[in-house]
């Protein structure tokens, strides 16, 4: 209450002062206001308030335009008064162009708080600073890939249109991405998305070949040049490999036991036994010459 | 009895190693040991879940259903066999033996809400045994069967799921459990299925495909024969095997390898729960779709159940293997009918296509798409309207399923492939745990006439195809057809027509005409709707009146309308260019494999071979056999220890348009077509864009100044040197290509976020666009080759207007570091590797060659050839040894000793100007 009492109070000072902001510098922004409660507009008006204007939605698609600040950050939408909803208030990017669509704004008479966790889909790490966008809502990923996002539109007793909504998220170096509640409703006011993997953005090169079994020579300085030999259990040599710039060596090869040797002139490694129990596994077995 | 041990927890599971309804048995509820009355409570509690789940199903699915069909509002049955398992080992089945019937006994209970409820169902029986006889056989293990009313612990009334089957309820009896149906007609299906399910011997098949497929093709059989079900409505018996039992006319379009497995319910799925709004997974329609199938076969050989029943009863350790199951069904069917085929097939090639009967399990992300028309209820511009319903789910080394969401954008194309926009609600699928729908209307685009549309449906990198006859069907103002479909692959001359003919019988319904590769009529005669084998020809005739027969197919219809694509994607082989020459090579699939697992399908031993697919989602290879279900379209490193010429059964396209999905991403893809296709012979669709050409989605064409969907170049892999350890080439390195050639793999990247389509056309080889000229080639190009003891490396190089110092995607492609082999690159001034380095127009420059891979004291030959523009001065400088290189007249041709494994040589270039 005292924080809808504080928005009343700003906007009720902002329209005494004419607007607010230098002549000149307002735009305008537009959207849509949905109801999550149905999946469609309002049957009667809601009104949207910028920081120096009040708009309404239009009964037959929920759509507005409503004068706001250059660089505008923010819009408050309240549902028809007569459904009792909560005020919601949506934030965004600073908004410069003249004319700004700030997209589908869902409200509803039920607040939830969005959470997941955004992941690079290969290595599983979390992306730091991803942006997620869902329901008019939007957020960044913390340094662990977890996001939370309030404030977004759910209603208890219909929830067909949440879980039909669409979030978007986007990361540097990562394909952008979306994704669906999946089918999560609210447990404690927390709808968890869960994981969704974002694909990077991968080098103008083809991928190099496939391997099974791999490893870096360390020290790099003295890699370059070492022959990295794959033996079978009875000793037969199997692969040979020498070992180029990048430090790096690694053979494609059926499932068994291995013995890898390494050898650079009078440098070598110790040997490394290693077995692979099928051919979809992947071993990693570095070497360090002395 | 001995003393009781504490009740071990149960374990509800579908699969188990050792029971003789192992692998299909729906439930299974392993036991340490126990009392009876704990025991009948777990298995209340297995079932319990295992019915809610198809009671939410059956609702949702109902209601989704109706669309097409309003009346078709009957429930779902699905029986189930449970098997109690004790420390592992399966309960034997109660009863006395071979020979004898069936004595049933029923719980009073059931006439406590309806009357007469249990004579009733024993009347069902009498009435129907004779006939269950003669179709499965006499029950193998006769004695008592109680039938008992749980209907209390079943609970959901409106799903009716029909009931389950214990071939030992823990004290040695037997026992069919069922809910006290609401409607006595569905009760009297579900005794008969769980019935079926009773005379089945004990070990029984080993799969769903063979144990759900027979047991429902039976129950429909015996269910639609009026004189042994006379007390049932056969109205809402045919409503009730449309739900749960029969795919009816649509079986070509939902015949799906993604069906395939050795259970049809994952293990992991049986006791989740059903997010509101979606299917909950591709079981249902597996189970109608193995109905379907075995249906097929009992149209020609209706004692083919039976027979194979007596079959596993004489030879029970065939009931587990899958090829023994096969070769016991093949020599079944020539018992009956010695070179008996199906549909025209010999048996072991028609099983291999019908992919639900593939009892293989292959993991991977896997697609299936259900088509069906709508036909009640149209109105305005309605013309073509069909449901569109996609479930996408990932099968686990395990057997689990993962039920997938994501996004789909479906394209529809017409006959020309040109891009068809229904609406925007159908432009886009979204998929929450596994399912998305979209029902496009295609509208009235020839006058009323019918036409063909091809619907591309792809989602991630697996993609299905479906061609639906466009007002063929049902129209508003049109009686619904019975007999309709399309035609692929056909080429239909100015001044022909098409016709089609079929003959079931000895009647028969010629000159049905064909409008742009589509057909539709009503020929509503009992005869026709009937089950039974059709032949359908498609004829071609001339302006005079005279027929060519195109193509003939027989079909083993169900009872009521037909729906076929004929033509498309016909039974033949695909191999690769050089076969599986022994080392590493990158191949590609030319043809839809009718195997859904690459081994299978190349005919090798799993072990005898290794396999890879790039996912670029995970940025790294899926080594076989996480590779997946096969399709056509993809491309695969595959590495063999000597030479192979596999020889693939695979549906093969040649005379129409194919598309291959693309991820976000590098793609290992093929051209799927068994014919060439020139870059100008492929589209490339993005989201619901309009279509470009390759050229112009992979930035090659300078008219187009969209942002490229496409990488520049697609990449091919040239095979190394051959090893000195294995004597085969373990490496090598990427090439570009101008052409995607059948059998071929080529690397594709997708800058597309939301993915892509690469259509390839059906221009066959030697047509428009063959010799397309190299993409990249703009201006003056030079081209630099490296030759070494059977090797060899090219990059090219050059300047052109618009290109700059810096990577211009237009122009430039960078190239890997070649693994194990002998490369060439030019190094940009950025310092990349490139396979293309242009530079501005405008001036002369050096372009630094980096040659690789090299072995000390062998001898190379580096020339230099300008390969467009006017010949200009070069000189090249060994940057080692400082020695400079004049130009021949068209030439630079440079011999040289290794030193290392590497070299430089500095190219200047002058006088382009």
């Amino acid at each position: 209450m005292i924080r809808n009492l504080f928005a009343i109070l700003l906007i009720l000072t902002l329209l005494a002062c004419g607007g607010g902001g230098p002549p000149g510098a307002s735009i305008t922004l537009t959207g849509r206001v949905l109801n999550v409660d149905t999946g469609a507009p309002f049957s009667t008006s809601a009104t949207v308030q910028s920081s120096v204007a009040t708009g309404t939605t239009a009964v037959v698609d929920g759509s507005f335009t409503v004068s706001a600040a250059k660089s505008s950050t923010g819009l408050t939408v309240l549902a028809p008064a007569s459904l009792g909803y909560p005020i919601f208030d949506f934030v965004f990017p600073a908004q410069t162009q003249a004319i700004s669509d700030v997209g589908d704004l869902w409200v509803g008479p039920q607040k939830v708080t969005l959470k997941g966790v955004i992941r690079n889909a290969s290595n599983s790490a979390g992306i730091a600073g991803a942006k997620i966008a869902f329901a008019g809502q939007n957020g960044t990923s913390a340094s662990d890939g977890t996001f939370s996002i309030p404030n977004v539109a759910y209603s208890n007793a219909n929830t067909g249109s949440f879980l039909g909504l669409v979030g978007q998220v986007s990361a540097t170096n990562f394909f952008s991405n979306e994704f669906t509640p999946n089918g999560n409703t609210a447990v404690s006011g927390v709808v968890d998305v869960g994981e969704v993997l974002m694909t990077p953005l991968d080098s103008d090169n083809p991928p190099g070949l496939p391997y099974n079994i791999w490893g870096i020579i360390s020290p790099s300085a003295s890699a370059n040049g070492t022959i990295v030999t794959l033996k079978d259990s009875g000793g037969t040599v199997v692969r040979r490999f020498t070992v180029g710039s990048d430090a790096r060596y690694q053979f494609w090869v059926d499932a068994a036991s291995y013995r890898i040797e390494f050898q650079n002139g009078s440098l070598s490694a110790p040997v490394q036994n290693v077995t692979l129990s099928s051919s979809s596994d992947v071993i990693r077995a570095d070497a360090t010459l002395n | 009895m001995k003393a009781m041990r504490p009740l071990v927890a149960a374990l509800v599971a579908l699969i188990g190693a050792t029971s003789a309804f192992s692998q299909s048995s729906l439930i299974k509820l392993d036991l340490g040991s126990t009392t009876r009355e704990p025991l009948l409570s777990q298995a209340d509690a297995a079932f319990t879940k295992y019915v809610k789940k198809y009671a939410e199903l059956t609702s949702l699915n109902r209601a989704t259903r109706a669309k097409a069909n309003p009346k078709n509002t009957q429930p779902y049955i699905v029986p189930a066999v449970l098997r109690f398992t004790q420390n592992g080992k399966p309960l034997p089945t109660g009863g006395r033996g071979r020979g004898g019937g069936l004595t049933l006994v029923f719980d009073p209970t059931f006439n406590a809400v309806d009357t007469g409820r249990t004579a009733f169902m024993q009347k069902v029986y009498d009435d129907a045994v004779a006939t269950m006889d003669s179709m499965f056989g006499a029950p193998a293990i006769s004695g008592t069967v109680n039938v008992v009313n749980y209907d209390a612990t079943i609970g959901d009334r409106q799903a009716i799921v029909g009931g389950y089957y214990l071939p030992n309820n823990g004290s040695g009896g037997r026992e069919i459990r069922l809910p006290l149906n609401t409607s006595r007609d569905v009760a009297a299906v579900a005794l008969i299925h769980c019935l079926l399910l009773a005379y089945l011997p004990d070990p029984a098949y080993g799969y769903d495909a063979y144990l759900e497929g027979l047991v429902r093709a039976t129950t429909m059989r015996v269910c639609r024969i009026p004189a042994a079900v006379p007390t049932l409505d056969q109205v809402v018996v045919a409503n009730i095997l449309a739900n749960g039992y029969d795919v009816g006319a649509d079986y070509d379009w939902l015949n799906q390898k993604s069906l395939g497995g050795p259970s049809f319910i994952a293990p992991n799925l049986l006791s989740a729960p059903i997010t509101s709004g979606n299917l909950g997974g591709p079981y249902l329609i597996r189970f109608r779709m193995a109905g379907s199938a075995w249906a097929k076969v009992l149209v020609e050989y209706p004692t083919f159940a039976k027979d194979l029943n007596a079959a596993i009863l004489a030879n029970p350790a065939a009931a587990t293997n899958a090829a023994q199951l096969e070769n016991l069904a093949i020599s079944t069917l020539n018992s009956i009918s010695p070179g008996g085929t199906i549909e025209g097939l010999p048996f072991a090639s028609w099983i291999k296509e019908q992919g639900i009967l593939q009892t293989k399990l292959t993991q991977g992300t896997k697609l299936h798409t259900t088509i069906f028309p709508f036909v009640d209820g149209l109105s305005g511009t309605d013309f073509g309207v069909f449901g569109v319903e996609i479930t996408w789910f990932e099968t686990a080394a395990n057997g689990n399923e993962t039920l997938l969401s994501g996004t789909s954008y479906p394209v529809f194309w017409d006959k020309d492939y040109n891009r068809i926009l229904a609406s925007a609600q159908s432009e886009r699928i979204d998929i929450a745990s596994s399912y998305g729908s979209v029902a496009p209307n295609f509208a009235d685009e020839n006058a009323g006439k019918a036409y063909r549309v091809a619907i591309d449906v792809p989602v991630q990198d697996r993609i299905s195809r479906h061609y639906v006859p466009a007002g063929a069907i049902a129209t508003p103002s049109t009686a619904t057809s019975d007999f309709y479909g399309t035609i692929v692959g056909v080429n239909q001359p100015a001044g022909t027509n098409l016709f089609v003919n079929i003959s079931y019988g000895s009647e028969s319904v010629n000159d049905i005409p064909v409008s742009r590769f589509a057909f539709g009529t009503r020929i509503a005669t009992s005869s026709y709707l009937a089950a039974r084998q059709v032949t359908i020809q498609v004829v071609r005739k001339d302006l005079g009146g005279n027929p060519t027969s195109i193509l003939t197919r027989k079909v083993n219809k169900s009872i009521g309308s037909l729906g076929v694509t004929l033509g498309a994607a016909p039974t033949g082989t695909i191999g690769f260019p050089n076969g599986l020459p022994g080392g590493l090579t990158m191949v590609g699939l030319s043809g839809d494999p009718l195997m859904s697992d690459l081994s299978d399908a190349l005919g090798i031993s799993s072990s005898a071979f290794l396999a890879a697919k790039y996912n670029p989602s995970k940025a790294k290879y899926d080594l076989f056999p996480v590779t997946g279900l096969v399709s056509g379209g993809q491309g695969y490193f595959v590495r063999t220890g000597s030479l192979f010429n596999p020889n693939i059964a695979a549906r093969v396209e040649t005379g129409t348009s194919i598309g291959v999905a693309l991820r976000p991403g590098w793609n290992l893809i093929s051209n799927p077509l068994g014919t060439q296709c020139a870059f100008s012979d492929v589209q490339v669709v993005r989201a619901t864009d309009f279509p470009r050409t390759y050229l112009a989605a992979s930035g090659n064409d300078t008219s187009d100044t969209t942002a490229p969907i496409l990488g520049k170049t697609a990449f091919q892999f040239v095979p190394g040197a051959s090893d000195g350890v294995t004597g085969l080439p373990e490496g090598g390195s990427f090439a570009a290509s101008t052409v995607f050639a059948p059998g071929i793999g080529y690397f594709v990247r997708c800058l597309a976020p939301e993915g892509a389509v690469m259509l390839f056309g059906s221009q066959p080889s030697g047509g428009r666009g063959k010799n397309a000229p190299l993409a990249a080639i703009q201006q003056s190009t030079f081209r630099a080759s490296l030759f070494g003891k059977g090797e060899q490396s090219s990059v090219f190089f050059g300047m052109a207007s618009g290109a700059t110092t810096g990577f211009d995607a237009k122009w430039d492609s960078n190239l890997p570091p070649a693994i194990g082999g002998m490369q060439i690159s030019a190094i940009s001034p950025l310092n990349d590797k490139r396979y293309l380095e242009y530079r501005p127009y405008s001036a002369d420059a050096t372009y630094r060659m980096n040659l690789d891979g090299l072995v000390k004291g062998r001898t190379y030959t580096f020339v230099i050839d300008q390969i467009q523009g006017r010949w200009v001065t070069a000189i090249a400088k060994n940057v080692a040894t400082g020695q400079t290189y004049s130009t021949g007249a068209t030439r630079l041709t440079i011999a040289f000793v290794a030193t290392g494994t590497s070299a430089n040589f500095d190219v200047t270039v002058r006088g382009v100007r």
